[in-house]
Protein backbone atom coordinates (compact mmCIF):
# COMPACT_ATOMS: atom_id res chain seq x y z
CA UNK A 1 0.00 0.00 0.00
CA UNK A 2 1.33 3.42 -0.92
CA UNK A 3 1.25 6.04 1.74
CA UNK A 4 1.00 9.76 1.37
CA UNK A 5 2.25 11.61 4.42
CA UNK A 6 0.85 14.87 3.14
CA UNK A 7 -2.66 13.50 2.89
CA UNK A 8 -2.47 12.01 6.36
CA UNK A 9 -1.18 15.32 7.79
CA UNK A 10 -3.87 17.25 5.91
CA UNK A 11 -6.67 15.04 7.23
CA UNK A 12 -5.20 15.11 10.75
CA UNK A 13 -5.15 18.93 10.76
CA UNK A 14 -8.72 19.02 9.44
CA UNK A 15 -9.83 16.64 12.20
CA UNK A 16 -8.11 18.72 14.85
CA UNK A 17 -9.60 21.98 13.59
CA UNK A 18 -13.08 20.45 13.32
CA UNK A 19 -12.85 19.07 16.84
CA UNK A 20 -11.57 22.33 18.28
CA UNK A 21 -14.24 24.29 16.45
CA UNK A 22 -17.08 22.09 17.60
CA UNK A 23 -16.15 21.56 21.22
CA UNK A 24 -16.75 25.17 22.28
CA UNK A 25 -19.81 25.21 24.52
CA UNK A 26 -22.93 27.22 23.81
CA UNK A 27 -25.71 28.33 26.12
CA UNK A 28 -29.25 29.37 25.25
CA UNK A 29 -31.57 31.71 27.06
CA UNK A 30 -35.19 31.47 25.89
CA UNK A 31 -34.02 29.54 22.85
CA UNK A 32 -31.52 32.23 21.81
CA UNK A 33 -27.82 31.43 21.82
CA UNK A 34 -26.02 33.79 24.21
CA UNK A 35 -23.72 35.99 22.19
CA UNK A 36 -22.06 37.73 25.10
CA UNK A 37 -18.72 35.95 25.50
CA UNK A 38 -18.40 36.48 29.24
CA UNK A 39 -21.94 35.32 29.95
CA UNK A 40 -21.61 32.31 27.64
CA UNK A 41 -18.37 31.28 29.34
CA UNK A 42 -19.95 31.72 32.75
CA UNK A 43 -22.91 29.56 31.75
CA UNK A 44 -20.63 26.83 30.39
CA UNK A 45 -18.60 26.96 33.60
CA UNK A 46 -21.75 26.73 35.72
CA UNK A 47 -23.08 23.88 33.61
CA UNK A 48 -19.83 21.98 34.14
CA UNK A 49 -20.06 22.64 37.89
CA UNK A 50 -23.62 21.32 37.87
CA UNK A 51 -22.54 18.15 36.03
CA UNK A 52 -19.70 17.68 38.53
CA UNK A 53 -22.16 18.14 41.38
CA UNK A 54 -24.58 15.63 39.84
CA UNK A 55 -21.84 13.00 39.56
CA UNK A 56 -20.73 13.64 43.16
CA UNK A 57 -24.31 13.33 44.45
CA UNK A 58 -24.86 10.10 42.48
CA UNK A 59 -21.60 8.63 43.77
CA UNK A 60 -22.22 9.42 47.43
CA UNK A 61 -25.80 8.15 47.16
CA UNK A 62 -24.56 4.86 45.68
CA UNK A 63 -21.94 4.58 48.45
CA UNK A 64 -24.73 5.12 50.98
CA UNK A 65 -26.83 2.39 49.38
CA UNK A 66 -24.01 -0.13 49.69
CA UNK A 67 -23.27 0.94 53.26
CA UNK A 68 -19.90 2.61 52.72
CA UNK A 69 -21.38 5.95 53.77
CA UNK A 70 -23.71 6.09 56.74
CA UNK A 71 -27.14 7.66 56.66
CA UNK A 72 -25.98 10.46 58.97
CA UNK A 73 -22.97 11.13 56.79
CA UNK A 74 -25.18 11.30 53.73
CA UNK A 75 -27.42 13.83 55.44
CA UNK A 76 -24.37 15.98 56.29
CA UNK A 77 -23.22 15.67 52.67
CA UNK A 78 -26.73 16.56 51.52
CA UNK A 79 -26.69 19.82 53.49
CA UNK A 80 -23.38 20.77 51.89
CA UNK A 81 -24.62 19.76 48.43
CA UNK A 82 -27.85 21.74 48.86
CA UNK A 83 -25.81 24.85 49.72
CA UNK A 84 -23.54 24.29 46.71
CA UNK A 85 -26.55 23.76 44.44
CA UNK A 86 -28.11 26.98 45.75
CA UNK A 87 -24.81 28.80 45.05
CA UNK A 88 -24.80 27.48 41.47
CA UNK A 89 -28.40 28.62 40.94
CA UNK A 90 -27.70 32.02 42.49
CA UNK A 91 -24.74 32.45 40.13
CA UNK A 92 -26.92 31.32 37.21
CA UNK A 93 -29.55 33.93 38.12
CA UNK A 94 -26.85 36.59 38.37
CA UNK A 95 -25.62 35.77 34.87
CA UNK A 96 -29.21 35.73 33.56
CA UNK A 97 -29.69 39.22 35.03
CA UNK A 98 -26.42 40.27 33.41
CA UNK A 99 -27.65 39.04 30.01
CA UNK A 100 -30.99 40.80 30.51
CA UNK A 101 -29.37 44.11 31.49
CA UNK A 102 -26.91 43.92 28.62
CA UNK A 103 -29.73 43.29 26.13
CA UNK A 104 -31.50 46.41 27.42
CA UNK A 105 -28.35 48.50 27.28
CA UNK A 106 -28.32 48.90 31.06
CA UNK A 107 -25.13 48.74 33.12
CA UNK A 108 -24.51 45.08 33.91
CA UNK A 109 -24.01 43.74 37.40
CA UNK A 110 -20.88 41.85 38.35
CA UNK A 111 -21.69 38.13 38.22
CA UNK A 112 -18.13 36.89 38.60
CA UNK A 113 -18.34 37.03 42.40
CA UNK A 114 -21.31 34.66 42.39
CA UNK A 115 -19.64 32.29 39.94
CA UNK A 116 -16.51 32.20 42.14
CA UNK A 117 -18.64 31.49 45.23
CA UNK A 118 -20.44 28.68 43.40
CA UNK A 119 -17.14 27.17 42.31
CA UNK A 120 -15.86 27.24 45.88
CA UNK A 121 -19.05 25.54 47.16
CA UNK A 122 -18.86 22.83 44.48
CA UNK A 123 -15.21 22.20 45.34
CA UNK A 124 -16.25 21.58 48.97
CA UNK A 125 -18.72 18.96 47.77
CA UNK A 126 -16.03 17.38 45.59
CA UNK A 127 -13.64 17.23 48.57
CA UNK A 128 -16.20 15.37 50.67
CA UNK A 129 -17.01 13.03 47.79
CA UNK A 130 -13.28 12.29 47.39
CA UNK A 131 -13.08 11.54 51.10
CA UNK A 132 -15.92 9.02 50.82
CA UNK A 133 -14.48 7.60 47.60
CA UNK A 134 -11.35 6.61 49.51
CA UNK A 135 -13.46 4.09 51.40
CA UNK A 136 -14.05 2.12 48.24
CA UNK A 137 -10.27 1.77 47.89
CA UNK A 138 -9.89 0.70 51.53
CA UNK A 139 -12.69 -1.84 51.13
CA UNK B 1 -0.31 12.32 -5.03
CA UNK B 2 -1.40 8.73 -5.29
CA UNK B 3 -2.99 6.41 -2.82
CA UNK B 4 -5.03 3.26 -3.11
CA UNK B 5 -8.84 3.14 -3.06
CA UNK B 6 -8.67 1.26 0.22
CA UNK B 7 -6.48 3.95 1.78
CA UNK B 8 -8.80 6.67 0.52
CA UNK B 9 -11.83 4.82 1.85
CA UNK B 10 -10.16 4.41 5.24
CA UNK B 11 -9.25 8.08 5.42
CA UNK B 12 -12.76 9.17 4.52
CA UNK B 13 -14.33 6.74 7.02
CA UNK B 14 -12.00 7.91 9.76
CA UNK B 15 -12.64 11.54 8.95
CA UNK B 16 -16.42 11.01 8.91
CA UNK B 17 -16.19 9.31 12.28
CA UNK B 18 -14.19 12.17 13.73
CA UNK B 19 -16.59 14.76 12.37
CA UNK B 20 -19.56 12.89 13.86
CA UNK B 21 -17.80 12.67 17.20
CA UNK B 22 -16.83 16.34 17.10
CA UNK B 23 -20.35 17.41 16.17
CA UNK B 24 -21.77 15.28 18.99
CA UNK B 25 -19.30 16.94 21.36
CA UNK B 26 -20.25 20.31 20.00
CA UNK B 27 -23.89 19.79 20.93
CA UNK B 28 -23.20 21.34 24.26
CA UNK B 29 -25.79 24.04 23.89
CA UNK B 30 -28.14 23.93 26.81
CA UNK B 31 -30.89 25.90 28.51
CA UNK B 32 -29.10 28.27 30.85
CA UNK B 33 -32.28 28.75 32.91
CA UNK B 34 -32.25 25.06 33.86
CA UNK B 35 -28.72 24.93 35.28
CA UNK B 36 -28.85 23.37 38.74
CA UNK B 37 -32.52 22.40 38.63
CA UNK B 38 -31.89 18.75 37.75
CA UNK B 39 -29.42 18.40 40.61
CA UNK B 40 -31.89 20.00 43.01
CA UNK B 41 -34.57 17.46 42.06
CA UNK B 42 -32.03 14.65 42.37
CA UNK B 43 -30.96 15.84 45.82
CA UNK B 44 -34.59 15.94 47.01
CA UNK B 45 -35.25 12.44 45.69
CA UNK B 46 -32.08 10.94 47.19
CA UNK B 47 -32.72 12.64 50.55
CA UNK B 48 -36.16 11.02 50.73
CA UNK B 49 -34.74 7.60 49.81
CA UNK B 50 -31.94 7.84 52.36
CA UNK B 51 -34.38 9.01 55.04
CA UNK B 52 -36.36 5.79 54.48
CA UNK B 53 -33.26 3.64 54.94
CA UNK B 54 -32.81 1.92 58.31
CA UNK B 55 -30.57 3.79 60.76
CA UNK B 56 -26.95 2.67 60.66
CA UNK B 57 -25.44 1.07 63.76
CA UNK B 58 -22.37 3.28 64.03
Amino acid sequence: MRRSKWWVAYVAVLMLLTTLGCVSGKARVDGTVVNDTFAAEAFVQLKQMDITMGVAVDTVFQLTKVGLVSKEEYMRFDKLAVRANAAVRTARDAVLKYVEYRSQGLPANDFNVYVALALSAVEDVQDLRALYDERTVIQ
Amino acid sequence: MKFTVEEGFNIISLFTMWVQQAVAEGRKDFDAEKIGEGTRVKLDSYREQVARMPDSDD
